[in-house]
């Protein structure tokens, strides 16, 4: 059963919705922009008494992802993310512009550089060139063409919430990176037919 | 590429811990007495193997893949063409058939394996190491 927080959650993040779509609206998706938007996340993320364990039960395994709130067509999409300690995923993009903010817990998130031209299929370097933990009253942005992991630090469960550009129904092709193979690798585009 | 950086806490379902390895403990650390035969179980049990035998159902070709090892980064190491993306028990593109053995699961998420598949005996490549011979099928294909 949802708890009572629902309505307010709802309405919070309708308005973290709206306040993007006017920032991304005006001043597109790059870094700058994004970093307005991450802002306005790190804020309402910062209310836990919105994303309550009951509402929000951690995953059967070890990561999980409950929606929040999902525009329709090619609208923006909110969710909430639970990562045990222990989880981590390998570098990637998502080809979508993409925002974390902490709820509860700490995760780190590595970002990198792609180091060779690209002409080789199936193959790929890159180089790692910074780090940002998120935990709360922080969060991270990144434009579709940047390339992360993310590990969680600690003990505890990382909780964030995580706005994409797009639903992730709706995704476009993520690109996986493996450098120990030097290797790249995509999963098929979501898009087919939009 | 990003580590496991902490152990998760114990869990229903959590993978279990694996136990130190026999042949980790050099020689001079073993009694004389205890490894004299018939001194005792423990000195009569054999060692354990220090990797398995994995047969792969697509081309049937036989790769070794250690304890601590998973499948798919024995067959990448072999030059298995392996169908995968994450790597890292997200995506689900190197959902497998184990055809037969036991495997251990490192950290995923929900969505990469649903209990349905694993109901139907299916795993991740990128996630089971072995705890006996096995004999797996990848049942998709990835894109480069």
């Amino acid at each position: 059963m949802a708890s009572s927080n629902a309505a307010q959650r709802r309405s919070a993040c309708r308005s973290l919705l709206r306040q993007a779509h006017a920032i991304v609206d005006k001043e597109g998706t790059g870094a700058a922009a994004l970093e307005k938007v991450r802002d306005r996340l790190v804020a309402l993320a910062m209310r836990p008494e919105l994303f309550p364990r009951e509402d929000f039960p951690l995953p059967r395994n070890e990561g999980c992802i409950h929606s929040l709130e999902v525009e329709p067509d090619d609208g923006f999409g909110l969710y909430v993310s639970i990562t045990m300690p222990g989880k981590v995923a390998g570098p990637h993009n998502h080809g979508i512009w993409c925002i974390n903010a902490g709820v509860s817990g700490r995760e780190r998130h590595t970002f990198y550089e792609r180091t060779d031209n690209g002409r080789r299929a199936g193959h790929g370097t890159i180089e790692e060139v910074r780090s940002v933990l998120v935990r709360p009253g922080t969060g991270m942005s990144m434009v579709e063409s940047d390339i992360h992991a993310n590990t969680v630090i600690g003990r505890e469960p990382a909780v964030s919430l995580m706005l994409y550009g797009y639903a992730l129904a709706r995704f476009p092709s993520v690109v996986w990176y493996n450098p120990e193979f030097n290797a790249v690798r995509a999963t098929p585009s979501r898009r087919a037919g939009v | 590429m990003a580590r496991i950086a902490t152990k998760a806490p114990a869990r229903k379902g959590a993978p279990k811990k694996t136990p130190v390895k026999k042949s980790a403990v050099p020689k001079a650390a073993v009694p004389k007495a205890a490894a004299r035969k018939g001194a005792g179980q423990k000195a009569a049990r054999k060692p354990r193997a220090k990797a398995f035998h994995v047969s792969l159902g697509n081309n049937g070709k036989v790769i070794e893949c250690a304890r601590h090892e998973t499948v798919l980064h024995a067959a990448l190491r072999a030059g298995i063409d392996y169908p995968y993306a994450c790597a890292t028990g997200n995506c689900g593109t190197c959902i497998s058939k184990l055809d037969d053995g036991k495997v251990s699961m490192l950290p995923r998420n929900d969505t990469s394996l649903t209990p349905e598949q694993e109901e139907a005996g299916q795993t991740l490549a990128c996630r089971a190491r072995p705890r006996s011979d096995l004999a797996i099928t990848w049942l998709g294909r990835g894109r480069k």
